[in-house]
């Protein structure tokens, strides 16, 4: 007998909710995330987004992407809007319809964190995602709070000097039913994110690693080589919080063992925009590596002692 | 193997369009430096609708070394298109650039024998070039430098100069992307050996010294120049790029901390805006800080409430005017942000305006501003928009020593009854008014200081050229009419002028330009001599009329409503001479 492993549900392929032949650039990681996260949540989906790329690319009728309802938010409002949504189709008894906002990093970390932490404490049932390519790049690359440590933007042109902001853990502490990161170096884990989330009533939040060539100055080709460097060398982990309980999903798992990880000159080396890393700075991203890392040990060990 | 000389030109319309993934603006910057060192001057306009009608851009150009070019005449005389497709959308979205004499040059192989008719398939009546871009810039990831290359050698550039200034202009690239850039630009400069356009570019001799500048890179020296010390950011369009590079590759931002002041990027407007408060806080009062904040419509709608805390106290707002709602979408040319800066946090309070109209104007506009900041100790609005920030200009090198500060940023000397100045006596801190008293206080001196602004000009040295221009100067006709610009409008209504001057005066008409750098309050030159003329026309990139409405209001002359007229655009483009001229000329016909 061969051992087969278990084949997951296979995604309705042939249904692009995204059109094709949008005005993404080649190789973004916001177009294919977008992709997959709709091919799990279906037709019945109504997307907000705050100001961004996805805003841009979409286009205007009758070539723009979107097959479905799309409402273009101004930057802070993204997930205010998203809460007025779900409270008018379920005033109308409309409850089938998944509302979901789809943000930047900018738009997340930055001036939207102030709406999104609102709906999260009032437990509104939408889905909010955060694309992250780590810096303003539809208004030509400048900083965010999302930027990591030595990353040159246009207003950083000596590298950042301070280290990316933790979202993903600042959600989680809001006791949230469903937190979870995903990457587009991961399709599937990151498609049954969405389908998980899909079902969770309350606020999940998703946030997707997602890279931006021109931005990053990699080449497109390597967009993916990129992501799944950043996973191998554990500079982002796949995770998601359910309940308060945390797991580690996807490739990330094997690598809670340190000797597995990669080293982090592999991931930074390949972008141009880390091309200003002194020595120091490569010692302190693989500090920040570890840290990370650290916290994820230190929740997997409390959750198993509760357990005990 | 040159053929006979199809026509001379002493100005060159030029326009580049592509809907693939070449980056033709920065190609087209590359060869703007080129075409300067070379001694020629001249103008961009570019548009980038790609993203959103489906990749589509273009960036047009017009070069000359006779004078210094100012608006875009209707027809090109060469048109790259580097995709076909761009060159159908071009045709269909621009059919008036497309005449008789103008030559379209298309990245294709040469078919000699072939029985198409380009021109009727296209919908045109031009010339129609083939040649092979994409082939002549194989390996290089870049078509339209082989293009450019090509351009090049019509005009008669050097290809030593075209080659230095891509290399520059490209330096952040790899070496093997860098080989294949300069290998494709000499391939495409010596096709013209292959095949000659046969434009003959008349070069002057005499060539003056000029820089090559956008608006914003404009905005971003001036205030270096006037030693600003602190500023704050959140990304908008068009207002970022007045903290990238600079005209001579320095970063505004490294700049303002290498002199030991302080740059912030925050994470929305509020905090922006807070953050500036801040700094006036604790800085402009002890006599060693200037305050900048650069933003755009929106931003100002999101910040604006907390310019309510600052009535009192010195800095600069530059809003780079894009209109339009939030959400990043739609970035285009407006001049929408008018109402808004005069009072942005409430309907109470009024802030001093000015709008330079053209890309050198900057530099004097940053000390006017900072000037009525600090003499009035009020924040002050500069208006720029889309159009001028991205506007790439061959100006005269500015005598930026005479347009340095002459003093430390200053407490306001002005009397107790127009500042209403209050500080806390052991820290010279002013009192926040958060405190009743001094929002009474506020309120009070508020409209005091734009009254003493109505009353004294304070400019400190209005642009004549710019302020007043009469094509005619010796003519005085009985009939007197003006057109009155503001801001980047400028450009088209001068060139209006003239088109209208030439036409009416044989008619009895006098046509003036009016002008003022000032927009809020008014300043009394400018009503003066409105008074003098009989009809007076204000062309706005907006959909309200809205500085047509200030006129009004400011003049609390009613007579006024029937004199002045509204010439208004609101597709969010800039004005062609002939547009203002066509409804001017309409106006007055009917």
């Amino acid at each position: 007998m061969t051992n087969m492993k278990e084949i997951k549900e296979v995604p309705d392929i042939d249904r692009n909710l995204w059109l094709p032949g949008n005005a993404t650039c080649a190789g973004c990681g916001l177009d294919l995330s977008l992709r997959w996260a709709l091919k799990a949540l279906g037709p019945r989906t109504v997307l907000v987004t705050p100001a961004s790329c996805l805003n841009v690319v979409i286009g205007v009728w009758p070539k723009a992407a979107p097959d479905f309802p799309f409402i273009n938010m101004v930057f802070a409002g993204g997930a205010a809007a998203a809460t007025g949504i779900y409270h008018g189709l379920k005033a109308r008894g409309i409850e089938d319809v998944n509302v979901m906002t789809y943000a930047g990093d900018g738009g997340t970390t930055d001036i939207g964190i102030q709406g999104l932490s609102g709906a999260a404490e009032r437990g509104t049932n939408i889905i909010y995602v955060c694309y992250d390519n780590e810096a303003y790049m539809n208004t030509g690359i400048q900083r965010s709070s999302s930027t990591p440590l030595g990353a040159i933007t246009t207003t950083t042109y000596f590298g950042k000097q301070e280290h990316k902001k933790n979202l993903p853990a600042i959600m989680a502490a809001h006791n949230i039913p469903y937190v979870a990161t995903a990457s587009v170096a991961d399709p599937l884990d990151l498609y049954d994110k969405f389908k998980k989330a899909k079902d969770i009533k309350g606020l999940k939040y998703i946030h997707i690693y997602a890279p931006c060539p021109p931005g990053w100055k990699i080449d497109s080709e390597r967009s993916i080589e990129v992501a799944k460097k950043a996973i191998t060398s554990g500079m982002w982990i796949l995770y998601e919080v359910e309940n308060g309980v945390f797991r580690l999903t996807g490739k990330s798992k094997r690598y809670i063992d340190p000797k597995k990880r990669k080293p982090i000159k592999d991931y930074l080396t390949i972008q141009g925009r880390f091309r200003k890393l002194t020595d120091d700075d490569f010692k302190e991203l693989e500090k920040y590596r570890d840290s990370l890392w650290r916290q994820v040990n230190k929740e997997l060990s409390f959750q198993e002692l509760e357990e005990k | 193997m040159s053929s006979k000389t199809l026509k001379t030109i002493v100005e060159l319309n030029f326009r580049i369009t592509d809907s693939t993934t070449n980056p033709i603006i920065s190609s087209s910057k590359a060869f703007a430096l080129a075409a300067k060192r070379y001694g020629l001057m001249s103008i961009s306009h570019s548009d980038f609708p790609s993203r959103k009608t489906g990749g589509f851009k273009w960036d047009e150009r017009q070069f000359s070394s006779h004078y210094q070019p100012r608006t875009f005449s209707e027809n090109l005389d060469v048109i790259i298109a580097l995709d076909e497709k761009s060159l159908t959308q071009q045709v269909q979205r621009y059919p008036d650039k497309f005449g008789e004499n103008t030559l379209i040059i298309l990245n294709k192989e040469d078919q000699p024998d072939s029985q198409f008719d380009p021109n009727e398939f296209y919908g045109t009546n031009s010339k129609f070039f083939y040649v092979p871009f994409s082939r002549l810039a194989a390996g290089s990831k870049n078509t339209s430098v082989s293009a450019f290359g090509y351009l090049g050698s019509e005009m008669g550039i050097p290809q030593d100069i075209l080659e230095k200034a891509f290399t520059e202009s490209f330096s952040n690239l790899p070496e093997r992307h860098l080989n294949a850039l300069k290998k494709s630009l000499s391939e495409g400069y010596n096709y013209k050996e292959q095949k000659d356009l046969g434009i003959e570019f008349e070069v002057d001799t005499e060539k003056t010294r000029r820089m090559l500048i956008d608006g914003n890179q404009a905005l971003a020296e001036a205030l270096l120049n006037w030693e600003v010390t602190n500023s704050t950011v959140y990304p908008i369009t068009p207002a970022t790029s007045i903290y990238d590079q600079t005209s001579d590759n320095l970063s505004m931002i490294d700049e303002i901390l290498a002199r030991g002041g302080v740059h912030t990027q925050t994470i929305s407007e509020i905090e922006s805006f807070g953050i500036a408060i801040g700094h006036i806080w604790g800085g402009v009062r002890n006599g060693t800080q200037r305050i900048f904040l650069g933003t755009s419509d929106p931003g100002i709608s999101l910040g604006g409430e907390l310019l309510g805390l600052v009535y009192e106290l010195p800095m600069v707002v530059a809003n780079v005017m894009r209109g339009t709602p939030s959400t990043g979408l739609p970035t285009m040319t407006s001049q929408s942000g008018l109402r808004q800066a005069i009072s942005p946090t409430h309907g109470d309070a009024r802030f001093p305006v000015i709008a330079p109209r053209t890309v050198d104007e900057m530099f004097t506009a940053v000390p006017t501003a900072y000037n009525i900041a600090e003499k009035l100790s009020i924040p002050v609005f500069l208006l720029s928009d889309r159009e001028l920030s991205i506007r790439q200009e061959t100006i005269k090198r500015p005598d930026l020593r005479k347009l340095k500060p002459t003093q430390p940023p200053k407490r306001s000397d002005l009397p107790l009854k127009y500042t209403g100045l209050l500080s806390y006596e052991d820290t010279g801190l002013p009192i926040p008014p958060h405190d009743l008293e001094a929002i009474e206080q506020t309120h009070l001196k508020m409209y005091s200081r734009i009254d003493y602004l109505r009353e004294n000009d304070l400019i400190i040295k209005p642009r004549q050229d710019l302020d007043f221009y009469d094509p005619l100067p010796g003519k005085d006709n009985e009939k007197k009419i003006a057109i009155l610009p503001w801001g980047s409008t400028w450009y088209a209504a001068r060139d209006a002028v003239d088109l209208l001057s030439e036409e009416l005066s044989d008619n009895g008409y006098d046509v003036h330009l009016i002008s003022s750098l000032q927009v809020y309050p008014l300043q009394k030159i400018l009503l003066k001599r409105i008074k003098e003329y009989d009809m007076i026309f204000v062309p706005e990139v907006n959909s309200t009329g809205q500085f047509a409405e200030v006129l009004r209001e400011e003049t609390k002359d009613y007579s006024l409503n029937q004199k002045v007229k509204s010439i208004l655009n609101h597709r969010n483009v800039m004005f062609t001479p002939e547009e203002i001229y066509n409804q001017i000329k309409g106006e007055l016909m009917s």
